[in-house]
């Protein structure tokens, strides 16, 4: 995966502003691609949030089992997350406005973790 | 558009004189991508597969009686589900995809600057979509209808929609349970969620959104029960829902949750 699967993702999905792929025991976001740069604070809160919402590996926040995706909707946003299949302590996060297509979005995402494994 | 002035279009490309070749293919203004694309499905008579090209990027159409029948490939692929399904007038949400499918390669081709185009006959079966309807539909949605956000339901109308769906719930007010749903073990394994995992879960992402206060929040947590099983949460004010629901409703309860 680089920087262009996340850059394809918000100009196809114009209601997506922000996609991150982070290490979330780290708290360290390795790609990002939005409409206009996001800043480091947003970048590093959306991480936060994928962590509090996923949890790290063996550590479910809600639930027993570790989920491979939460999302994560309110009256401003609806969050995606979605856990590296290989890396459960890495996710990619996106932040849409909400009512985006959520089907459309995941098979969109679906393709390049398929690409990326 | 008027009929004259679309049938003046119409022979003005039907008489451009002298057009390029490049290897074979017909080269085609690229600054101007989406026009062109339109003025070709709006121009065919017979049927034909055109297969545009800009440097690495493809977009093959079916079209014929001046109409775009389907996208039979694209490259790189977006919105996969539309590519090689027959359009009609009827089915919008197709629609939609295939405009958002070419004004992608549209504006790929105007970047680069490169737009090519090869033309091989076909016979037709199915009815498809006339340029200048598809021309509308991509004005409408470029400069009519920017997305917009959808707004939320209130708690009683989500809580109405999702009980069609949940396989068991709890039902809690101003921190009391009100009700509960289910059989008993599915109950208490969301007791459990209620009373050792919930508080923590709502502290630790309040602080991190925005607007917790405005609104409703919802929560989904993808096979977090069990293999396809999933916990839902939805927060209002006082009254949250937690609750069990199949992996596989998980979007349908998304749209539940907005208008």
């Amino acid at each position: 995966m680089n920087a262009r699967d996340l850059d394809a993702i918000v100009e196809t999905f114009a209601e997506c502003d922000i996609a991150a792929y982070a290490d979330m025991s780290t708290a360290v976001t390795f790609l990002s691609a939005g409409q206009g740069e996001p800043g480091r604070e947003v970048l590093d809160q959306i991480c936060a949030l994928a962590a509090s919402n996923l949890g790290l590996p063996g550590k479910p926040p809600v639930g027993v089992a570790p989920s491979a995706m939460a999302i994560v909707s309110d009256a401003k946003y609806v969050h995606v997350f979605k856990r590296m299949p290989d890396e459960p302590s890495e996710a990619l996060s996106f932040r849409c406005l909400p009512g985006v297509d959520l089907s459309e979005l995941l098979k969109s995402v679906d393709a390049v973790l398929d690409a990326a494994s | 558009m008027s009929n004259e002035s679309d049938l003046q279009k119409r022979l003005a490309t039907l008489a451009s004189e002298n057009p390029t070749f490049e290897n074979g293919q017909r080269v085609l203004d690229a600054q101007s991508a989406l026009d062109v694309i339109l003025q070709e499905i709006d121009t065919a008579l017979l049927g034909a597969s055109l297969s545009f090209v800009s440097n690495d990027a493809l977009l093959t159409l079916q079209i014929g009686g001046r109409r775009l029948v389907m996208i039979t490939d694209a490259e790189p692929i977006s919105h996969a589900s539309v590519i090689g399904k027959p359009l009609s007038s009827e089915n919008k949400s197709d629609c939609a995809l295939a405009s958002k499918v070419i004004q992608s390669f549209a504006k790929h081709a105007q970047e680069t600057g490169s737009l090519t185009v090869e033309t091989a006959p076909l016979a037709l079966e199915a009815e498809g979509l006339s340029g200048s309807i598809f021309a509308e539909r991509i004005a409408v949605e470029l400069q009519d209808k920017p997305f917009v956000a959808a707004e939320q339901n209130d708690f009683e109308t989500f809580l109405e929609r999702a009980k069609k769906r949940y396989i068991a719930a709890i039902q809690v007010k101003a921190g009391e349970v009100v009700s509960t749903d289910g059989t008993g073990p599915d109950v208490a394994g969301l007791r459990l969620i209620l009373s050792r995992q919930l508080d923590a879960y709502v502290e630790g992402i309040s602080g991190l959104r925005g607007d917790t206060t405005s609104g409703g929040c919802l929560s989904l947590f993808e096979d977090g029960f069990e293999a396809g099983q999933s916990v839902g949460i939805a927060r209002y004010n006082a009254d949250t829902l937690l609750f069990l629901f199949k992996s596989g409703d998980l979007i349908s309860i998304y749209r539940e949750f907005y208008k």
